[in-house]
Parts: C-alpha cells; structure tokens; sequence
C-alpha cells in the first residue's frame, strides 16, 4: 500500500459513523459564532485580553478538578452574593444549571467584566417595581451567562430587597452559565425572589428567564397549570416573564421554537410539588395511611405549621376520586384527585382541555411485625444475643395526585391512564366522605 | 517566507464581521478534523470553541511564523487536548465501525484492508505520531503548516509521520499466509 492509498483509506475511516456532509454542522456554527462573536466585538476587550501567539505547544497537563468541588465553589459564591444582596432567597430547581461543568477544566463560571449586557426583553414586575430584564454575558472560554433582575430607571441591574431598597447585583454568584444557546439547546432558568411586601410567601415575584439563542422564534410559558400565554423574544434569543408568588406555584412550562422547525419543552419547579390553582404557592404530597383504601396528606410548601389535608380515595379499582380540600393559610377551599397508577401507565390530568400538573406518590403498604436478632452488651459488659420485635413497612401501590379549584365538577375532568400508545379513559367519582378532605391531627407542611 | 498575502490575514485584523472571511475559508477544514477526531456532537462544540479563542487571540498571530491554517489547527489541538476522553471514545468507535460496514467511497482503491486492525493500529499510535499523521490526513495541513501548528522543525513532523506510516503499512498489509511446507514431490532433487 502506498502513502496515498494509506491516507485514502485512513480518511475513510475517519468519516465511518459520521453523516455524509457537514454542511448543516459548519452552518450551525456559523450561526453561532455570528452571535457570539458580535458579542464579544461589541465588549471592545475582548481582542486585548490575554494576547499572545497561539501556539501549539501544549499547556502543561492539568489535573482535571472534580466536578463537586466547582459546584461548592460556585455554591459558597452563590451564597455569599446573596447574603449580601439580601434579595435573592429562593431558588428553585433550574432547567439547564452550568451544564458546562461536564466539561470540568474550568472553574470560570461567571461571565468576563465588559462582556455583560442588558438584552432588550421586559417583564413588569408584578408588586409594582422596575421591570425585571435579562443580563448575558460570556466567560473566558466562551460559555453564556444569563441572569435575571430588576432594570432600575438609571439602567441598574439588580432587585429591590426586603427593606423596599434597590441594590446592584453583580454577575459573579448570581448569572449561570453554559455552553451558548441555540437550536433545541437553551438556557431556561426559574429562580424565586423575595422582595418588599414579601413577608408573606405569596408576596414572593418567580421570574422564567433564558435564551435561546439567535435562532429562537417563539417562547409560550404556562404557569400554575394554565393556558400558555406567549412571551417576546428580545436581542441574542433572551426572554423573561415575572409572576407573582413562589417557584413551586409557578412550576413552568416553557414552549420553545425556533427558525429551523427545532421545538423544546421545559419544565421547571415540579420537583414532587404541586403548583396551587391560584398560582402562587405549591403543594406538596406525602403518604398518610394504609388499608383498602389509599390515602395521602396534601400540604402546603414552606408553611410550616398549617397542616394538611388527608385525601383518600380507593386504590382498588381504576377510577379517580375528587376530595374536597379545606381551605389553609389564605387559600380558599380546593379538590384534590386521586388516582391510581399502575406500574408502567402514564396518568394524564385535563381540566377543559388543558392539562393539569400533577405528582406522584407511592403509598405505604401493609406493615408487618417481624423479629431480628441484634448484638447487645449488659451491664457488666458481657456480649449477648438478642430478639426483638421490628415493623417492616413494604411499599403499597402509587397513585397521582392534583390539586384543582373548588367548584370544578367530575365531568369536566378528563383521566387517562396511557401505555404503550393506548389510552384507556377513568372515571371520576366525587366525594363527600368527612373522613376525605378532613384535617389532619398532625401538622404537616414544609419541606 | 510570510503570509500577509492571505486573505485572511486581513480579516485577524479586523472584528467580528471581517473574522467571517476566516471561518468561511478554514471553518470547513477545522470542522472535519475536529469531527473526525472527536465524533459530530464534541467536534461541532469543539470548532465553535476554536474559532471563539481564535477571535480572541487574533492580535497575537504573526504573520511571518507561519500559515493562517496552521495557526488556527494549533488551537484546534490545544482545544482537542481538551476533550481526551471523547477522542479515546471516537478511536475505539472507529475501530469498531472500520470493519462493521461496507466501503462508502466510490473512489477508494480497491483491494485495501480497512481492516479493524488499522484502526487499533492507528489508536495505539504513539499521540505524536498519531496527532502529526492526522493533522496531514485528515486535516489536510501541508507538512510546513503541521511543523507551524505543532511548533516543531519541519523534519520533526517528516520523521513522525514516516514512522506512523510504516507502523499502519505493516497494520494493514494482510495477513501472509504460512509458507506451504515442501513435500517430497516438491522438493528439488
């Protein structure tokens, strides 16, 4: 074999597994560098920070940093901006946080001084302050920064705080970043925020913000379970909207799209809660009881102390049953749906034809009383065997719960229990039972 | 010898808008060696980091130590180091594919063995070697762009890549088979 017909063969081998052209790959980037590297022009630094030749020499090999260690470091940061800026206190479950840490060689998640930028977008804050906005950025080594905040009227970046004063914040702790967004990639982020007025929870302002990169041509959000209502998109696919009350009332559902036909869906802050009807605070979902019929105690989030609401209904069967729930800290009264769920089935939850959040929970199952054998020392130090008696509590069947206004009646509701492809329709029985929707003797709420 | 003749040069000098000249020229190139090496999705990351660090570091390039190309390769590699374990993935991927599907190109020449053995072959090459082999094959540098791209004399990269190519010949060459012993009938008497 000649040297030719070597590299003949050696560049087919190098293309086995890849698709025939990279057209649609170098077209990609290309649409992004157009994005970033306006940004990074539009910095005026950019092209002066840190010259020299680029060489090939090798910088010398590094370890790689374990990735926990970056994510504490980026969490004390985290943490030591927001003690200081006292605003931001809640943060709930983000869609796409510092994705960029898979790549783990570097600890420089906040953006470059003189590459932030406000972006375009508003949302009206829903306590009456400055409107919340995007800020972008870019790292050293290329990854995007969003963060959200309040646009004061002097062009400040940042949040009004508890005392009603409007601080700065800086990018550094608070903007997350990773690796720049485009097509079917975004950065989707939920982050709660306490300010004036907020001594209540309901107080509390969520705000949905993002980017989706330059391609991005429509952004839908629902929250609390609604109707998607549609959100602008501004300058480098950046997005935001600010509604009232806490994360887990919020629970988002973002609707992405983009010029090439690419969609995404995200959702945020259903980690095993429930967004209330009203939208501003969650609920959350536990077992209660055991026995023929399956119960679980609904509660609401980061209350503490004002109880729940057992919900019971028959597991036995497949129906689902609507349980009254009384009325807790402010919030008027509520339903609650119980379901079964079998393993393998996909429960879906549709109030006039939109869907309804819901979560799931397994139930305890029979409690049985058993003896092991455990080593013991008596007082005089003598070793013994002995026997005593322990419960063991196996695990019971799982049932989706969702929590829906007072007043919605069975026949409004549509169950379907889904696998493979079929779905077959529940029905829903309605009841008054006292012993559903009661209080409970314990109190519950919190997480 | 310098390069102030290339087009591209003048568009290291300018900003984000003259920089296109450069990636319409070399982004091409850069994508296929760095998809090649890496694999599609760490390949396509790779080259946008590429260019990104390119912009940024365009001041420092100098015109009279070598190409356009072999400036931008030299970061490309700095990149690829970065992704060690996604080229060790994509070398033991490519040796499973190099003899689980047929031929594609049209024009290979007939009778080679692209032969799983070539590709092990081609991973257990020394990274040097391997790394100025590649630069050659698969991203189509001349000798003089890898020896800028590497930062090593010219007949470094001629003696590294002359060893690599005699280690797959003889990785690629079939197998022989045993000589036939010689029976009485055949035996010269």
């Amino acid at each position: 074999m000649s040297d030719p017909q070597l590299d003949t063969v050696l560049r087919e081998l190098g293309d086995r597994g890849l698709e025939a052209g990279h057209a649609a790959a170098i077209a990609r980037v290309r649409d992004r560098l157009g994005h970033d590297l306006a940004a990074l022009d539009d910095s005026g630094s950019a092209a002066g920070v840190g010259v020299r030749r680029a060489s090939g020499r090798r910088p010398a090999p590094t370890r790689r940093r374990p990735r926990l260690l970056v994510a504490v470091v980026a969490t004390l940061a985290a943490t030591a901006t927001f003690t200081a800026t006292a605003a931001v206190a809640l943060t709930a479950a983000t869609g796409s946080p510092v994705p960029g840490f898979a790549r783990g060689d570097t600890t420089n998640v906040f953006p470059d001084s003189g590459t932030t930028r406000i972006t375009d977008v508003r949302s009206a804050d829903p306590t009456g302050g400055p409107a919340w906005g995007v800020r972008v950025g870019r790292t050293a080594d290329g990854l995007v920064c969003v963060g959200a905040g309040q646009v004061s009227a002097d062009g400040t970046f940042g949040v009004r705080g508890l005392d009603g004063r409007f601080r700065a914040i800086a990018p550094f702790g608070n903007d997350s970043c990773g690796p720049a967004p485009r097509s079917g990639r975004p950065l989707v982020q939920l982050r709660g925020f306490s300010g004036p007025g907020s001594r209540s929870p309901t107080g509390a302002t969520s705000v949905v913000f993002g980017s989706g990169g330059p391609g991005l041509r429509s952004v839908r959000i629902a929250t609390a379970g609604g109707a998607p209502r549609p959100v602008a998109v501004g300058d480098s696919g950046t997005f935001v909207l600010a509604v009232a009350g806490l994360p887990e009332g919020a629970a988002p559902q973002v609707r992405l799209r983009w010029d090439d036909g690419a969609e995404r869906n995200v959702e945020l802050g259903r980690d095993s809660s429930l967004p209330d009807p009203g939208g501003r605070l969650g609920w959350s979902a536990a077992t209660a009881h055991r026995g023929p019929e399956g119960c679980a105690v609904v509660s609401i989030l980061r209350v503490q102390g004002a109880g729940g609401a057992r919900v019971c209904g028959p597991l036995a069967g497949r129906q689902a049953t609507l349980v009254p729930v009384r009325a807790m800290h402010g919030l008027g009264p509520r339903l609650a749906l119980l379901v079964r769920r079998d393993d393998g089935d996909r429960i879906t939850v549709a109030f006039r034809g939109h869907d309804v959040p819901i979560v799931t929970v397994r139930m305890a199952g029979r409690v049985r009383v058993g003896t092991e054998r455990v080593l013991e020392r008596d007082r005089a130090g003598r070793r013994r065997i002995v026997e005593r008696a322990v419960r063991f509590a196996s695990s019971g069947p799982t049932a989706s719960l969702a929590v829906l206004p007072a007043g919605v009646r069975a026949r409004d509701l549509l169950i379907r229990a889904v696998r493979d492809g079929t779905s077959r329709t529940l029905p829903v029985t309605a009841t008054r039972d006292p012993r559903a929707g009661g209080p409970t003797t314990t109190p519950y709420g919190g997480r | 010898m310098t390069y102030d003749d290339d087009p591209c040069v003048a568009g290291l000098r300018g900003g984000a808008e003259a920089f296109g000249a450069v990636y319409e020229r070399h982004g091409p190139a850069v994508m296929r060696y760095l998809i090649r090496r890496l694999g599609p999705d760490v390949g396509e990351d790779a080259a946008h980091d590429v260019f990104v660090r390119a912009f940024r570091l365009r001041a420092g390039y100098d015109a009279a130590l070598g190409s356009v190309a072999g400036w931008l390769f030299g970061i490309a590699l700095n990149v690829a180091s970065e992704h060690r374990r996604a080229e060790g993935r994509r070398l033991r991927a490519l040796e499973r594919l190099a003899g689980a599907t047929p031929r594609s190109s049209p024009d290979a020449p007939a009778g080679l063995d692209l032969s799983p053995a070539l590709a092990r072959a081609l991973r257990r090459l020394p990274a040097k070697e391997r790394e100025a082999l590649l630069l050659v094959v698969w991203g189509e540098l001349s000798y003089a762009e890898v020896a800028g791209a590497l930062d090593i004399p010219v007949g470094t990269v001629r003696s590294r890549i002359s060893r690599a190519r005699t280690t797959l010949h003889d990785a690629a060459a079939p197998q022989r088979r045993p000589a036939p012993a010689i029976t009485n009938g055949d035996a010269h008497v």
